[in-house]
């Protein structure tokens, strides 16, 4: 069974990260492309890579000159748990809300 | 005479204007950069000491990548924010480290950022009644640290109370717990 950690608070930010990253799935960004692309601050981005990755949503890898002793800069790419979730949260998101049981957000939650 | 000295300013600055403009031009980078500098090294003493030198490392190379480009007003903007990321980070670790118990996968985001901000803080997410019947575990087991918050929407929020946090509207529903237990 797959272990699919749900980041603990759905925001706005993180979908508009997830479309991003999404957007080009196979493609791994720097975090200042994923500034430069969402608009957001690094004060917001930089602690919602950190927990994606910690949720395996996110690899953290350095660039090819990193590994050389270079520039030190990391790429982020979604992982296959992460497509797979960021495609069913961006659906879900895109589900107008009076057309969701009361009391999901998340897919597969139950409803209190 | 006001016209001969604007003629000698005017034939100065075009004979010196790049010079003058890269001297000027080039302490203005040198002192942004120092300041991002600062602000990295700041966010850095912030970090989590597991992850300190690798972020920061991260950081100051999407900083040089920016100085290449020359974006210093973009620099100065990323740089500022970080000490924000650092402690953003930072109390999300102290709560991941906590002892951490998960029910279900509903999530209370208002209440469980404030609760990240705390440090030793672990957080029960779980409906009403699931809490109830986790209560009697929890007020066997560890009572004493531990405090719940009532959000509505069936919601409850329970953190530790070392931090010292505690919530008025709980008191009630602890005491119930207190109750049972007894």
């Amino acid at each position: 069974v797959e272990d699919k950690r749900v980041p603990e608070r759905i925001t706005k930010q993180l979908l508009n990260v997830l479309e991003i990253l999404l957007s080009d799935s196979s493609r791994r960004w720097y975090g200042l492309e994923l500034i430069e692309q969402t608009k957001l601050s690094s004060g917001t981005l930089y602690p919602l890579l950190c927990r994606l990755v910690e949720d395996g949503w996110l690899e953290r890898k350095g660039d090819i000159a990193s590994d050389r002793g270079g520039t030190g800069r990391r790429l982020y790419v979604l992982t296959g748990v992460g497509q797979r979730a960021a495609i069913e949260l961006l659906a879900e998101r895109a589900t107008p809300r009076r057309s969701r049981p009361r009391g999901t957000f998340w897919p597969g939650a139950q409803p209190t | 005479m006001m016209v001969v000295l604007a003629l000698i300013v005017g034939v100065l600055l075009w004979l010196f204007g790049d010079a003058i403009k890269a001297i000027a031009g080039g302490e203005l980078r040198g002192a942004v950069f120092d300041r991002c500098e600062r602000c990295v090294a700041h966010a850095e003493a912030m970090l989590p000491q597991e992850l300190a030198a690798d972020v920061a490392s991260e950081w100051r190379a999407e900083l040089t990548e920016l100085e290449s480009r020359d974006r210093a007003l973009k620099a100065l903007q990323f740089a500022r924010s970080l000490p924000e990321a650092a402690r953003s980070m930072r109390g999300s670790r102290a709560s991941s480290r906590c002892a951490f118990v998960r029910v279900g996968s509903r999530t209370a985001g208002v209440i469980v950022a404030s609760l990240r901000a705390q440090p030793k803080i672990f957080c029960v997410m779980t409906t009403r009644q699931q809490l109830q019947m986790l209560g009697a575990v929890v007020v066997v087991a560890a009572l004493p640290q531990i405090a719940g918050e009532s959000v509505g929407m069936s919601v409850l929020n329970v953190a530790c109370l070392a931090c010292g946090w505690f919530a008025s509207t709980v008191q009630d529903e602890l005491r119930a717990l207190r109750g049972k237990s007894r």
